[in-house]
């Protein structure tokens, strides 16, 4: 559970099965190396809460944009590692694109007066 | 980095194994990092553990999840139906209260105390396939070794626990020839909500017999403490349910 005092931001709804599906395209993570991956890739900006981390696999892996297969750890320990299926490489794909589109158009607004990027596709959802 | 390529182990695991061993390693290799970082090892696991937070409630979230955990809604209006929960419980606690040898009048007390809680709980299709394979554990007499276990076990018998000291509940239900994942514990008659305990814990469910002066079965249904122990007496009832 997050600390009050903490000030690191929350992963914006919706993008958690982005950021899950970006971790493991290099190769099969343990859901621990997922967690220490987002936070190492985000420069320690973003923490996954377990709470959230794998109730998420387990959708994901409903979804078959991952497949789980049990092996063994670094540490010689049984562990779950996911990989990203097919589907989870066409959702990676379409989300990221998404969220560029939107984060671009948010930045744009932030930065004041600057036009809005006309947005295309579906929006993102949240 | 911690990704390892993963050597396939074919383990078939269920999926509450799945699950909790996914959480075990997690909250370990978290512990491993504190420690590097300068904790002491028991301040290390106790502050993942902290960090991981509420482990029940997370393992239910992703139950609810996980495929194996989905269950057709149809399937489940159809065998949700108090009667048929009703039936099966009944029949059930007719066997186990004849098994046991209960007087007539403790047979009838059950009997309705079994169908108030079906006909308020209006047990669902899990829950009615878990009583028919019900098993029973009672606490035993001078005749019987301190707890008798019986019902739809693989192994049904009389077992010795330790006069004094404790034995986890989970080592008997091995013993029984089951696995803690397909039990969860329900005690008769009700003490409330308290009494109820939807879901297995081996760390948390321990039977203690205090002594050959005073048989006594004691449950303790929760570790942390959200539970008050239950003192179990001859005659009454622990029935073990397959978890849901």
């Amino acid at each position: 559970m997050r600390k009050p005092t903490d000030q690191r931001p929350e992963i914006p709804p919706g993008t958690l099965d982005l950021l899950i599906l970006q971790a493991v395209t290099r190769g099969s993570l343990h859901g621990y190396a997922i967690a220490r991956r987002i936070k190492e890739r985000s420069g320690g900006e973003l923490l996954v809460e377990e709470g959230s981390l794998y109730p998420a696999l387990h959708r994901l892996v409903r979804l078959k944009q991952l497949a789980a297969e049990w092996g063994t750890s670094e540490n010689n320990r049984r562990a779950r590692f996911y990989r990203i299926t097919t589907a989870g490489q066409k959702r990676l794909k379409a989300d990221a694109s998404a969220w560029r589109r939107v984060s671009a158009a948010v930045t744009a607004v932030l930065d004041g007066g600057a036009p809005a990027l006309e947005m295309r596709g579906p929006a993102w959802t949240a | 980095m911690d990704g390892v390529n993963p050597a396939a182990s074919g383990t078939q695991s269920s999926n509450r194994d799945t699950i909790a061993d996914e959480f075990e390693l997690h909250v370990q290799q978290c512990a491993e990092q504190l420690q590097k970082d300068g904790l002491s090892p028991a301040a290390a696991r106790a502050e993942a553990e902290r960090r991981f937070g509420d482990m029940t409630r997370h393992h239910e979230q992703c139950r609810r999840e996980a495929p194996e955990e989905r269950i057709n809604a149809k399937a489940r209006l159809i065998l949700r139906t108090a009667v048929i929960a009703q039936t099966a419980a009944i029949a059930v606690l007719v066997t186990l209260v004849w098994r046991q040898d209960h007087s007539i009048s403790d047979f009838r007390h059950e009997v309705d105390v079994l169908k108030a809680q079906t006909r308020v709980q209006a047990i669902d299709s899990q829950a009615a396939q878990a009583v028919q394979r019900a098993i029973a554990v009672t606490p035993g007499t001078e005749e019987l070794a301190p707890v008798h276990l019986e019902g739809a076990v693989p192994r049904p018998g009389a077992y010795n626990l330790p006069e004094s000291g404790s034995l986890k509940l989970d080592r008997l239900v091995r013993a029984a020839g089951l696995r803690d994942e397909q039990v969860s514990v329900r005690v008769l008659p009700s003490r409330g909500g308290d009494a109820v305990v939807q879901r297995w814990k081996a760390e948390g469910l321990a039977v203690r017999v205090d002594g050959p002066d005073a048989p006594c079965v004691e449950v303790t249904v929760d570790a942390k403490g959200a539970h008050p122990p239950l003192a179990l007496h001859g005659g009454e009832l622990v029935i073990v349910l397959p978890a849901k």
